[in-house]
């Protein structure tokens, strides 16, 4: 089985893709990096890494139905595939790989 | 009848003028960005821009807009060279190369533009800590430079001098001075509201003199160079400002180390070096020999030659020279060891002004060039150097 190798923001993005579900757009995505890492990636960043992980074949992307307001605009959502299922359970079994061991340190809850 | 390529250059360049898309929109396809990504990026800045502008306001909103607008251009602009088709690269490449051209440009002229004036400075003698003023006769203009901020020089023709303390001297408002008598004296150099005071140093020098002849070889140990400076009673003035070159550097060339100068002859011939020193000017001759292996049978070109010896204690070594009239010399090597007697047999000869150490001969049929190592009881009294003859007729 091949690993895909994911940048810090494109594990990010995938992780807020899988997290939004049907909602997953680029907008939705930005709010919700900026609320759990309280940086504001730029929208220019979000769509290119959408698009650097579509290109891996780890999400696809779909037009919505227009918006019900007058000249409603469609919304480019991103859709988790099976492959980039995969590639999140690949990067947390790494994740945990890399940080076992380190758990002992973390100092206990008051 | 028009052109059918000029009418298509029309039709493109009407189409262009028709376009109606939105700034960002056009900005960001020029760049060769692709339509999906640019509609997407730009509805979702539009969305959220509409929330920001109920909530907080139009300004607020447009603001905003703006800025992400602009962050998001560098990540757009790289994924669509990396994507896009080598036509698009091109496009983004002279885009590129046009922004950056016109920013340097812009740059480069903002660098140009002078500021107002923030500095006054004296170039001040960095050993002698002021002006060195050596003229007796003429003034000289005080060397001050007026700069702004950045470095850049300005006009000095608004700044005004007076004396302060120290020798009388005589300075004009736009700074010429004349010393009136030896000594250290003040002057304040003002502009607007800056200003500066510079030491200035009256050291007159009425005479200079140097080496009347220098002689060299090519390829043989550089010689010093050395001149003396006095004033009206004779006696030395060391602080000095002038200049010292060596009219034509293909025959010798001038060094300066440590304070010291040095002359390293590059090709047979004679140069000069001139020394000014304030109102006073001398020369000195140099004479550069081209090395030989022997000083006899020399060609009608060879007019500057230079034998070297060496000789142990006792020992003697002779040429037969053909007739003619010549200087001869014994110039050092590079062993730096005594050099030996010169005797010329069989010529006339005269000691050659101003310093005897060189031979003025003449000779109607051929004559000896001798060169001898007195008998000394130690063999380490070996001398060298340089025999050499400058062929005048």
């Amino acid at each position: 089985m091949s690993t895909t190798r994911l940048g810090t923001l494109e594990l990010a993005a995938l992780l807020a893709v899988a997290r939004l579900g049907a909602d997953a757009y680029g907008l939705a995505v930005r709010r919700d990096l900026a609320a759990r890492t309280g940086r504001e990636h730029s929208i220019g960043a979000i769509y290119t890494t959408l698009q650097r992980l579509e290109d891996k074949g780890l999400v696809t992307s779909s037009a919505s139905d227009p918006l019900p307001v007058r000249g409603g605009r469609s919304r480019r959502l991103f859709t988790l595939t099976g492959a980039g299922t995969r590639a999140l359970r690949e990067a947390e079994r790494h994740a945990a790989t890399i940080w076992e061991g380190v758990g002992r340190m973390r100092p206990r809850p008051a | 009848m028009t052109h059918p390529a000029v009418r298509k250059r029309f039709a493109s360049l009407a189409a262009r003028h028709r376009d109606r898309r939105p700034v960002p929109e056009r900005l960001l396809s020029a760049m060769g960005i692709a339509p999906a990504l640019v509609e997407s990026v730009l509805g979702d800045l539009a969305e959220e821009r509409g929330r920001i502008a109920a909530s907080h306001g139009a300004r607020a909103a447009h603001w905003w807009y703006m800025r992400e607008f602009l962050r998001s251009v560098p990540p757009l602009a790289w994924s669509a060279v990396r994507h896009l088709s080598p036509d698009a690269r091109l496009r983004f490449g002279a885009w590129l190369a046009s922004g950056t051209l016109i920013t340097g440009l812009a740059v480069f002229l903002l660098s140009l533009r002078d500021g107002p004036p923030a500095r006054l400075v004296a170039d001040v003698s960095p050993l002698a800590g002021g002006v060195v003023v050596n003229n007796v006769r003429r003034p000289v203009q005080l060397p001050l430079r007026v700069l702004d901020e950045a470095g850049h020089a300005l006009p000095t023709t608004d700044v005004r001098y007076a004396w302060v303390s120290g020798v009388p001297v005589t300075i004009s408002p736009d700074g010429a001075l004349s010393c009136e008598r030896a000594g250290d004296a003040v002057i304040t150099a003002s502009l607007g509201s800056l200003a500066t005071n510079v030491r200035v140093l009256c050291r007159p020098v009425s005479s200079v003199i140097t080496e009347y002849e220098v002689g060299l070889v090519v390829g043989g140990p550089s010689g010093g160079f050395t001149f003396l400076a006095h004033d009206a009673e004779g006696r030395p003035v060391s602080a000095l400002t002038g200049t010292v070159t060596s009219r034509d550097t293909s025959v010798v060339a001038l060094h300066v180390k440590e304070g010291r100068y040095r002359l390293t002859a590059r090709s047979a011939g004679t140069g000069f070096v001139d020394v000014t020193i304030g109102e006073k000017r001398t020369a000195a001759r140099v004479t550069a020999y081209a090395p030989v292996a022997t000083l006899e049978g020399l060609r009608p070109g060879q007019r500057r030659v230079a034998a070297a010896v060496r000789l142990a204690p006792g020992a003697t070594r002779r040429w037969r020279v053909a007739p003619g009239t010549y200087t001869i010399e014994v110039l050092p090597d590079h062993d730096g060891r005594p050099m030996p007697q010169l005797f010329v047999v069989e010529a006339n000869c005269l000691p050659a002004p101003p310093d005897a150490r060189s031979h003025f001969c003449a000779a109607a049929w051929d004559f000896w060039v001798i060169a001898h190592a007195p008998p000394e009881a130690s063999a380490a009294a070996a001398r060298s150097g340089y025999v050499a003859l400058w062929r005048r007729d």
